[in-house]
């Protein structure tokens, strides 16, 4: 069975500290390469340039929100298979059920751990069908 | 970025992020406080979006850097910007500006709280 191992992750914030800190945080995990954006666009054009394997996505954001560019990342043949994890302060259970009805593959709430996040990334990755258990 | 930080350069890392996160709050409360009497002065919109942007930013920030009440009291002025309706004229955008007046006193206050109990950046 072919299965992926998680390499390279794009995480979209418009916030330039979380961005640096989620970009140190999973900086903790071996062999992970990290790409940032900020803002919705860039989270599009960027999964289309750089084929992560895994897109985190702030939900609240100016413009294009994360709800909204998961929408037009499933509208969109080229990006719709992408995963999605949503990043948010709104993680609410009803909330949470909202986002995995969107088609997020997962949520994780903020403020979040930076000692942990690699940790919760990677339990969410390992449960995606044709994800790989990380090899480290 | 591929990770080749350790748990301590982490820790030691997010320090410095908060310490910068206190200053820079603290130039962007004067900025806040210009951008609150335009808004007074004139009911532009574009006031309005600049302070929504700034204090969403605050609290998100401020939350991840364990500055509750700064995040909170940010949070409250971002929640009374993203009521003022999308079709407010100037009239009625001038007149919220004095509703959010105390907010941002709040703000302020969080925030001398924040860096009287936070050690300066070295």
């Amino acid at each position: 069975m072919d299965r992926t191992l998680l390499r390279t992750l794009l995480y979209v914030d418009d916030e330039p500290d979380i961005r640096q800190i989620v970009q140190m945080a999973l900086g903790l995990a071996p062999g992970l390469t990290i790409h940032t954006g900020d803002s919705g666009e860039q989270a599009l054009s960027l999964t289309r340039r750089l084929r992560p394997d895994l897109v985190l996505l702030d939900v609240m954001m100016p413009g294009l929100d994360g709800p909204s560019t998961l929408a037009r990342m499933r509208a969109e043949p080229s990006l719709a298979g992408f995963p999605v994890v949503f990043m948010t302060a709104k993680a609410m259970p009803q909330e949470v059920a909202r986002f995995r009805e969107l088609g997020a593959a997962g949520v994780i709430a903020k403020p979040f751990d930076p000692m942990k996040l690699a940790e919760q990334v990677f339990a969410i990755w390992e449960g995606i069908p044709g994800s790989a258990a990380r090899v480290s | 970025m591929t990770g080749k930080i350790t748990e301590a350069e982490l820790r030691e890392q997010v320090k410095v992020l908060a310490a910068k996160f206190l200053q820079r709050t603290a130039s962007q409360i004067p900025q806040l406080q210009n951008e609150l009497e335009r808004l007074a002065a004139t009911g532009d919109r574009n006031a309005l979006r600049i302070i929504q942007d700034i204090v969403h930013k605050i609290h998100g920030s401020g939350a991840m850097f364990g500055f509750d009440l700064i995040s909170e009291r940010a949070g409250d002025l971002e929640k009374f910007t993203t009521r003022v309706p999308a079709d407010a004229e100037s009239t009625a955008l001038a007149a919220v500006a004095a509703p959010m007046r105390p907010l941002l006193e709040g703000l302020a206050s969080a925030l001398v709280a924040a860096e009287r109990d936070s050690p300066p950046l070295s």
